[in-house]
């Protein structure tokens, strides 16, 4: 690119919200422009980018999306089948949900009362009964449900996204993970959300919304007008050995990339900051709210619904912790113990900002082409763990998907009497990843990328698109 | 939709081509099809014509022959799968014999170029890429093809196949070996070097070699780089770092090629060589201090490793030497020994088969075990052999001759070895003293004897005064507890004597239907078992083994019956033991174990890692007995290993110094074993004895005075040790060394002094070896579908023997690695080190040398390179000299202008290829050039997985999961953003910039901004360059902070009037209520009488946040505000200017309502030094929940006062002071009421007039954030410089009865139009005051750049450390 770079800072600065989109995606980007080349579809695209609602810690289905009127009637039962291992081999017997079940939306699902508002929107969810999962361990589960395998250095869903649908919006980056104040890095650490071996530009770069640094290193070391110095007088200095050197292209790359990173210090505040919503959104998502946690989750939801109307493909968001039960930083959702209290909290911090994201999102048309996908990495057991809490279950649990050409107020294969055992359609997180593809207009089995010797995929060499949920 | 397709008669084949059938078609295929339509036509024509010759003729001999040689096994391997005519054809095609074939359309007989098989094999454009997935079919391969087609296509498949027919024409045996035909897989070949036209281009093979094909490509070479130049690369190159000026500058002096050479031998034996090339091993190995996953678990001694690679490299360890180490090093019969360090070096080389990921407390150990031993062949395979072995894990490798049996070798060598800690100490270190102290023990055994024979009646009477509460009923001794007092004692003794017998049937029994059983006392047994370390011996010890105790009052550890133990010398040893595996069944896993410190395990599939819930490792203690692995039941069904280690052995935690353990039995089945122990019923006699108390006191004489005899004529048994043990471990028999006779006192000095000589061992990760195993083949990779075992060998291509039944096969995998049929090794090597080097590999794909990685593009020169470098024995300094003393290395970085844009990648090395340098040489150049040279290097950062250092990544340091040999160079902004903004380079700006201004013999700008460009570049600035740099330098920062304050004042006045509209509407409420509360107050005044306790400060935030007595301002940071007399902390803070006293003793006292209860470790009140470093403060919560208490730097003055937490504080507000004591003693008061207990931990912290603030909302520093904060209101706060009395506070407290006007009181008030315009007005204040706050940030960031990072040197030096020039090698 041989834009003078005084002419080029000039004109972006013309626009604010050109600085700020040029600038992240050339965060996330580089100048050895990945993406200029727009990838070829394999079909017609239905969704043009996820929401990934990311329950850590594991929520109990059998409370929530698979309620099971048996675990009442025999509640303190044993089981009256073989436990498999569970992850702290304190099981108890078979433990009542303390929520109601119920009938809501026209369709009339079944779910209990844990998700209030959510069940309003039961005509635009698709419950799959039937997901299972390989490892019942956080960090193992974690990068499994992400990556399709259970450890660092595999490129997270986000990742494969952005590489098979390319750029939506060239100005910004393709894969945001947001976090914030009470709301951390699943168990794992950030490798989860990792390009592992794809280009560096498609990996997810974490935005806290709550602290002054969205992005590490972002405040300016010196004065902005010291700095603007500083660069123009390195820009000297390195035109001139680029010049000298058979690597002028990737020296040049890389001033501009200084000038990219100079923008974006004004940029990344600029994109994080929710202000010019209107107070009616504010309250639809609740991000004025006195519950902190259900704040600072509305927050997250509307900022992706920020991030997806400017074209990101892929936004994760990351729940609060209250330290329930076992739930901690990582892992909220985590209630070995005080399972009542603990999911309770968990499912009032996010259950009004993702129904208020879901009406958002439809009035404003963008449903149609955002799929929504809500999940942990694994459920719970039917059983008791301790007095009140349930441990770890992969064998069975329930996740939902709405919008994106997704068929609401239906469900996908069931789990046993208890819930415990997925029976019926058994699903894999390969054909979750299959059906987002399969909506994003990619044949799952043809994205691959040659590493290691090997032609790698996100579905590994499994996974079956569910053609049933598709509208 | 309708298509129809013609064949060569004109006929249809195919009709009405209906939506659906075309989408079943698959995609690609459909690409393929519609090419095909387009040419149509042409297809008909050329097909009539050549019917005749594919419908009748004959096939000659050679055309079968050229047909069944190169064409039917493509077809069979590369086609057959997803196009014949038994079960599947892909896009209605088949080719598995001539009909379909011709059916299909895909040839044009005679017409290779226009036949869409060939332009598909071809990659051509608009045809779908055949095979698919799969690397392009070799040349020759195509070229065979079109041979084929041109001569007609002669096809001797005249019937349809069978299945089983398809199934031959597939064989793995003439897959693998025509796959063996790769490059790779060929013979070493020797060529002679053409020998080059220009002088300089000849004697080194490297340039002859180069040089020609320069010649051929008809490639110009570019003239010698400058001395300069080549000085800095040749330093960054060797060693990753810049070289010092007076090096530069000596060279330029003096560029010959002696100097050269002295320079490169110089720097290759610099240590910073071997940093600079052990990283570049830690690639290969991928190095990580933790495991991953949850919890990040630590690899304990993980480091040894690494320091391990920078010694061998720097020692010159032979490459063949190193493969042997890494593989088998705790093998080897020759080790290597590091003298000076006490190292067996050899044996810290398999440490990199520990560096695999774990999974967290895994429920699936099979799993988990296939997981970490495929990543540990994944990483031999491909940094030795450049193989993909792990690709072959569920089926035969895709492209590679390597097959699935392949895999389960090697995953059979892995798992025969088990993972552990490793003493790696010298063998001279292991035995260090041993024989001395041997020698000793029977001598100091039978000196103790005679002294406690002598003593017998003593320790009789002690035992007879002795209470022996809590004591065992099968201890020896608890016969004198129990039966104390006791008048049927026969009748107990029976008893006694019945259970005895019970527990030892019992045993027997449960023994007898044991799943597992192992008695280590029995030599044979113990053989069976796999041990590790230097603490155990031969064989099991007799009864009254006993140890000396290496430190401590205690002379003797112990005396024990016969069994294993690790301590008999010292228990600085290590051990570790383990079992066979064994399929766990039953609800018990039980060790009889003694020891401390030390775990007993039950090793679920060799999964190193322990914790609380399905893996867990109990504790061993001082009082031998059955110790149970909690979770066998849990893991019923799945394989396992009972293992014993000391303490520092530990897999999963590692640590510690003295530790110890001794085994006797294991056990697991159904049903616990029983403690049996020894009561007294135990010795023979017993029952027909003791009648009474005075009787059995005697029976213990007797039986004590014996196990001693016995002990000293080592003629002992295992009852009679342990009633020795409970004697001795009592201190019956006396065994406090100060009490010891001075002869036998000396005795066991001594021994303890040769013992102190014993060093806690150097230990790394590793593994021992463990049960020879030759793993069940999985069918499709799944462990649910064992096969039949594979035989442990090499790769089946290497045709080696089968390895040993006796051993895990390490050491022959690594002979056959080097063995000389095997090419792969030496080319692997020579190719990563020329990688290094010329930043690209002759192979550009480093890791891979299968199929689907790339060709040499130096073939003759690759191949001469590995001849040689195995010749020379394998050396490594050798060959990277002659890769650097190479004129090819000493090239400019420029192409010459005569090449244009032919090879425009330098394959044909025209040019030095400049490039980017990686990580860690971008961060060692910067501290490097910052310091001057010191400072640790970033290879010593730790390396743990789930947090790897940020400014590495950014870097691309690689994520370590498996072997890299070429680092990604990305270019990101975050880069940028790293360099500019980041700690790290702010920090060596510093450190620089200091230096150079102060080195005095650098008068002029123009001689520093020389010696900045020396050290940055090697290289002297040019004339531009200079002139730019002083003007740079002495350069004005542009100041803008006069138009800033104005932009302050501006928008404080607007504050200001926003403010006041909202008084206007909250003022006469306020007015109003505060008349009604004025008059309670004076009511309540009445009875209460007014005191003056002199404050030195007093705050009450009436319209402003400064101090009313002393004047001192205050500033509002962050959210602060100022509102209706309270300060709202809303994350703010407030903090006055520096005090005009000193302050020794003092009181804080503080009028505070808090937002919420569960704040944690904010500051209500603080006196602080203004850097914010040292504090007294009134923080809530900082150590336990909801308390007050006094903070402090590092808690230097800090303990809890212990009072209640606080409950009230959210609903109403609370009067804290703290009076601090000219003594130190500091107490607390809550609403005038003692708060807790008082103290004193430490001296008063006497506070500096001027040089001292006062902060409210903070607990200490200089600006908000953090979990220092407090949110809430302050209504008031006063401080005094003396401390006040219990009374005096109290007096002050009665304040807190002052009711005073509150914002929920002025709230209530408000009619709904008000409540509305005030609200508004809120929000807006709010908003004006965050744009405020905005400013004065910026204010403060000038002040601070002029202070700070404004010095004129610092900012020079901040911009050379973002040049690029600095981060390249060219």
């Amino acid at each position: 690119m041989s834009i003078d770079l005084k002419t080029r800072r000039e004109f972006l600065k013309l626009t604010s919200s050109g600085v700020s989109a040029v600038a992240l995606s050339s965060l996330i980007n580089g100048n050895q422009a990945w993406g200029a080349s727009k990838p070829k579809l394999h079909h017609a695209q239905k969704a043009k980018s996820v929401i990934f609602l990311y329950m850590s810690g594991g929520v109990s289905h059998v409370d929530s999306f698979d309620p099971k009127a048996a675990l009442k009637k025999r509640h303190g039962q044993p089981m009256p089948v073989t436990v498999e291992r569970t992850q702290f081999d304190a099981n108890g017997n078979i433990f009542a949900s303390p929520w109601e079940i119920g009938r809501y939306g026209k369709s009339g699902l079944e779910m209990t009362n844990m998700f209030p508002k959510i069940a309003e929107r039961a005509d635009d969810l698709a419950i799959v009964r039937s997901m299972t999962a390989k490892f019942s361990e956080h960090a193992q589960g974690n990068f499994f449900m992400h990556t399709g395998f259970p450890f660092l250095g595999y490129p997270s869903a986000g990742a494969w996204v952005n590489y098979g649908c390319g750029s939506m919006n060239p100005n910004l980056p393709g894969y945001v993970v947001l976090q914030s104040k009470r709301a951390t890095t699943p168990h794992g650490g950030v490798s989860i959300f990792g390009n592992g071996f794809l280009p560096a530009a498609t990996q997810g770069s974490i935005f806290n919304i709550s602290g002054n640094q969205a992005v590490p290193n972002i405040a300016p070391g010196m004065l902005k007008s010291e700095q603007r110095r500083a660069l123009d007088f390195i820009g000297g200095l390195d035109r001139k050995f680029a010049e000298r050197t058979a690597a002028k292209d990737a020296v040049m790359a890389s001033v501009e990339n200084a000038e990219t990173a100079y923008l974006m210090q004004e940029a990344v505040p600029e994109l994080t900051d929710i202000s010019e919503e209107s107070e009616a959104t504010k309250e639809l998502y609740g991000v004025k709210s006195s519950n902190e946690h259900q704040a600072e989750y509305a927050r997250q939801c509307l900022m992706a619904r920020r991030l997806v109307e400017r074209g990101v493909r892929f936004v994760e968001l990351s729940c609060c912790s209250h330290g329930v039960g076992g739930g901690n930083g990582g892992n909220p959702w985590d209630q070995h113990g005080g399972l009542a209290e603990g999911h309770g909290k968990m499912a009032e911090q996010v259950d009004g900002p993702i129904a208020a994201l879901l009406t958002d999102l439809k009035e404003r048309g963008l449903l149609e082409e955002t799929l929504v996908v809500f999940t942990g990495e694994f459920g719970r057991t039917p059983f008791s763990q301790g007095g009140n809490g349930r441990d770890h279950n992969p064998y069975g649990f329930s996740l939902w998907l709405s919008g994106g050409g997704v068929k609401g107020g239906q469900t996908h294969g069931a789990t046993d009497e208890l819930g415990y055992k997925a029976i019926d359609q058994v699903a894999t997180v390969y054909d979750l990843w299959a059906t987002v593809l399969h909506q994003l207009g990619i044949d799952h089995e043809k994205l691959t990328y040659r590493w290691g010797g090997r032609d790698l995929r996100l579905t590994d060499v499994h996974g079956e698109v569910w053609s049933d949920l598709l509208g | 939709m309708r298509v129809e397709i013609w064949n060569a008669n004109g006929l249809v084949l195919l009709q009405s081509v209906g939506l659906n059938s075309m989408n079943e078609i698959e995609g690609g295929l459909r690409r393929f099809w519609v090419s095909m339509l387009m040419k149509r036509c042409a297809i008909s024509f050329a097909l009539a014509g050549w019917a005749g010759s594919l419908f009748g003729a004959e096939l000659t001999s050679k055309e079968v022959e050229f047909f069944e040689n190169k064409i039917r096994p493509i077809l069979a391997e590369s086609c057959y799968e997803c196009h014949n005519s038994v079960d599947k054809k892909k896009g209605d095609l088949a080719l598995d014999y001539r009909e379909a074939l011709l059916e299909s359309d895909v040839i044009v007989p005679g017409k290779p170029e226009k036949s869409p098989l060939i332009l598909a094999i071809r990659h051509g454009e608009d045809y779908e890429a055949m095979p698919p997935k799969s690397p392009r079919l070799a040349n020759i391969i195509i070229k065979n093809f079109e041979d084929w087609i041109r001569m007609g296509a002669p096809d001797p498949r005249t019937t349809k196949p069978t299945k089983e027919d398809l199934a031959n024409q597939v064989d793995w045996e003439s897959v693998r070996d025509r796959r063996k035909e790769w490059w790779a897989f060929q013979p070493l070949r020797k060529s002679q070097a053409p020998p080059a036209k220009q002088p300089e281009w000849n004697g080194n093979v490297i340039d002859q070699f180069i040089s020609a094909g320069l010649v051929k490509e008809k490639l110009q070479p570019a003239s010698k780089a400058t001395p300069a130049a080549l000085v800095r690369r040749v330093h960054l190159i060797l060693t990753g770092l810049p070289p010092k000026p007076e090096v530069v500058e000596a060279f330029v002096a003096d560029p010959s090629e002696t100097a050269y050479e002295k320079m490169v031998s110089d720097l290759m034996t610099t240590k910073q060589y071997g940093e600079r090339w052990a990283r570049y091993w830690m690639d290969w190995y991928r190095y990580a201090e933790s495991h991953g996953s949850e919890g990040d678990p630590a690899i304990p001694y993980a480091n040894q490793y690494r320091d391990y690679l920078v010694r061998a490299l720097n020692a010159d360890v032979p490459y063949d030497q190193m493969i042997r180490e890494h593989l088998a090093g705790d093998l080897l019969e020759n080790p290597r020994i590091n003298a000076e360090l006490g190292l067996n070096e050899s044996a810290i080389g398999p440490a990199h088969f520990r560096m695999v990921p774990h999974g967290f407390g895994v429920t699936d150990a099979y799993d988990e075990q296939i997981t970490f031993t495929d990543n540990q062949v994944d990483v031999v395979s491909k940094a030795m052999l450049g193989m993909t072995v792990s690709c072959a894990r569920c089926h035969n490798h895709k492209f590679d001759p390597i097959s699935q049996k392949d895999f389960y070798k090697f995953y059979g060598i892995m798992i025969g070895s088990r993972p552990a800690i490793v003493n790696v100490d010298s063998p001279e270190l292991r035995e260090l003293h041993r024989k001395q102290l041997s020698r000793m023990k029977p001598v100091l055994r039978r000196a103790f004897a005679d002294y406690w024979l002598g003593v017998v009646d003593v320790a009789i009477g002690k035992l007879e005064a002795s209470k022996l509460e809590k004591i065992r009923e099968t201890d020896p001794l608890a016969a004198w507890a129990k039966l104390k007092g006791v008048e049927e004692i026969a009748r107990r003794i029976a008893d006694l004597e019945k259970k005895h017998q019970e527990s030892l049937v019992h045993n027997e029994k449960t023994k007898s239907s044991a799943t597992f059983y192992a008695d280590l006392r029995d030599p044979k047994t113990y053989a069976r078992w796999f041990e590790n370390g230097n603490g155990l011996g031969e064989g099991p010890s007799g009864a009254g083994a006993f140890a000396i105790a290496g430190v401590g009052e205690k002379a003797l550890t112990g005396i024990y019956p016969s069994g294993v133990y690790s301590h008999l010398i010292s228990d600085k040893h290590s051990a570790t033991l383990s079992s066979v595996f064994h399929k766990a069944k039953g609800d018990k896993a039980m060790m009889r174990v003694v020891g401390s410190k030390a775990q007993a395990r039950f090793v679920m599939r060799s999964y190193p890692l322990s914790h609380g819930l399905v893996h867990p490792a109990a504790q061993l203690n001082s009082t031998l007995g059955w110790v149970e692995n909690r979770k066998y039941t849990y893991w019923n069904g799945e394989k396992g290993y009972f293992q014993v280690n000391t303490g520092p052995d530990s897999t999963t935690r590692g640590g510690g110094d003295r530790s110890w353990f001794g085994v006797l039995e294991a056990y697991a089945g159904q049903g616990a074993m029983r403690d049996v122990g020894v009561p007294i019923v135990a010795f023979p006699g017993a029952t027909e004895v003791i009648k009474d108390r005075t009787s059995l006191l005697e029976f213990y004489r007797t039986i004590l005075r014996s196990a001693l005899r016995a002990w000293k004529s080592g003629s002992m048994n295992d009852d009679q040790a342990q009633l020795l043990n409970a004697f001795v471990s009592r201190g019956f028999l006396p065994n406090m060394l100060k009490t010891l006779p001075k002869g036998l006192r000396a005795q066991v000095d001594t021994y303890r002094k040769l013992e102190s000589e014993i060093r806690v061992p150097i230990r790394a990760p590793g593994v021992m070896e463990g049960e020879v195993w030759d793993q069940p083949l999985l069918s499709r990779g799944d462990y649910k579908k064992e096969e039949e075992p594979v035989e442990r060998t090499f790769l089946e291509i290497f045709e080696g023997k089968p390895y040993s039944k006796t051993e895990s096969g390490r050491r022959e995998l690594a002979e056959d690695i080097l063995r000389e049929n095997n090419p792969l090794t030496s080319r692997v090597i020579v190719n990563r080190l020329w990688n290094h080097v010329f930043g690209r590999g002759l192979v550009a794909s480093a890791d891979n040398f299968g199929r689907l990685g790339k060709e040499p593009s130096h073939p003759e020169l690759l191949d001469t390179l590995a001849i040689n470098f195995r010749a020379s024995g394998w050396k490594m300094k050798p060959f990277i000299k002659q890769l650097v003393m190479s004129r090819t290395f000493r090239s400019a970085s420029l192409p010459p202008r005569a090449n244009g844009d032919r090879d425009a990648e330098n394959e044909m090395l025209a040019y030095f290829p400049p490039r980017r340098l990686d990580a860690e040489a971008i961060l060692d150049t910067i501290n490097h050039v910052a310091t001057g040279g010191g400072g640790q290097r970033a290879m010593y950062r730790a390396v743990r997985r789930n947090r790897l250092d940020p400014f590495l990544k950014a870097f691309n340091l690689p994520i370590p999961t498996s072997t890299v040999g070429d680092r990604n160079l990305t270019n990101v902004p975050a880069q940028a953003l790293t360099l500019m903004n980041g700690r790290e380079v702010a920090q060596a700006a510093r450190q620089w910039s200091e230096r150079i201004k102060n080195d005095q013999s650098l008068k002029t700008p123009e001689a520093r901004v020389r010696r900045f460009f020396l050290q940055a570049y090697a290289r002297p600035p040019s004339a531009e360059e200079l002139a730019a740099s002083v003007a740079y330098l002495e350069g004005k920062v542009d100041d803008d902070t006069g138009r800033l304050r104005e932009k302050h004042a501006l928008v404080s006045a607007s504050l200001a009037k926003v403010e006041k509209e909202r008084e206007a509407i909250l003022g006469p409420i306020r007015s109003k209520l505060q008349a009604e509360v004025d008059r309670r107050n004076s009511e309540a005044a009445k009875y209460k009488k007014p005191v003056d306790l002199k404050p030195i400060g007093r705050w009450d935030f009436e319209g402003n946040s400064d101090d009313s007595i002393s004047g001192l301002k205050g500033t509002l940071r962050g959210n602060a505000k100022v509102i209706d007399g309270a300060l709202h902390l809303n994350g703010g803070c407030l903090m006055s200017e520096p005090l005009k006293t000193n302050l020794g003793a003092k009181t804080l006292e503080v009028l505070v309502q808090l937002d919420k209860l569960n704040q944690q470790g904010g500051g209500a009140m603080t006196v602080q030094t203004v850097d914010g470093v040292t504090f007294d403060s009134i923080v809530l919560g900082e150590k336990d929940p909801g308390q007050w208490l006094s903070g402090s730097n590092s808690f230097a003055r800090t303990e809890g006062f212990g009072g209640p937490r606080e409950r009230e504080a959210n609903a109403k507000a609370v009067r804290i002071a703290i009076v601090y004591h000219q003594n130190g003693r500091i107490e607390a008061y809550r609403d005038g009421q003692l708060y807790g207990k008082s103290y004193r931990k430490a001296s008063i912290h006497k506070y500096q007039a001027d040089r001292s603030q006062v902060v409210f909302g903070l607990r200490h520093g200089l600006n908000p954030g953090g979990g220092r904060m407090l949110t809430g209101k302050i209504f008031e706060a006063r401080l005094y410089d003396r401390a006040l009395t219990m009374e005096e506070v109290a007096a002050a407290a009665s304040g807190s009865m002052v009711e005073i006007v509150t914002a929920k009181m002025i709230n209530d008030s408000l009619n709904d139009t008000q409540g509305a315009a005030a609200t508004k007005l809120k929000y807006k204040i709010a908003r004006i005051s965050k744009e405020l706050a905005g400013i004065d940030r910026e204010l403060a960031e000038r002040k601070a750049a002029m202070s700070g990072t404004g010095d004129p040197f610092y900012r020079f030096a901040h911009a050379l450390l973002n040049s690029k020039e600095l981060i390249y090698v060219h």
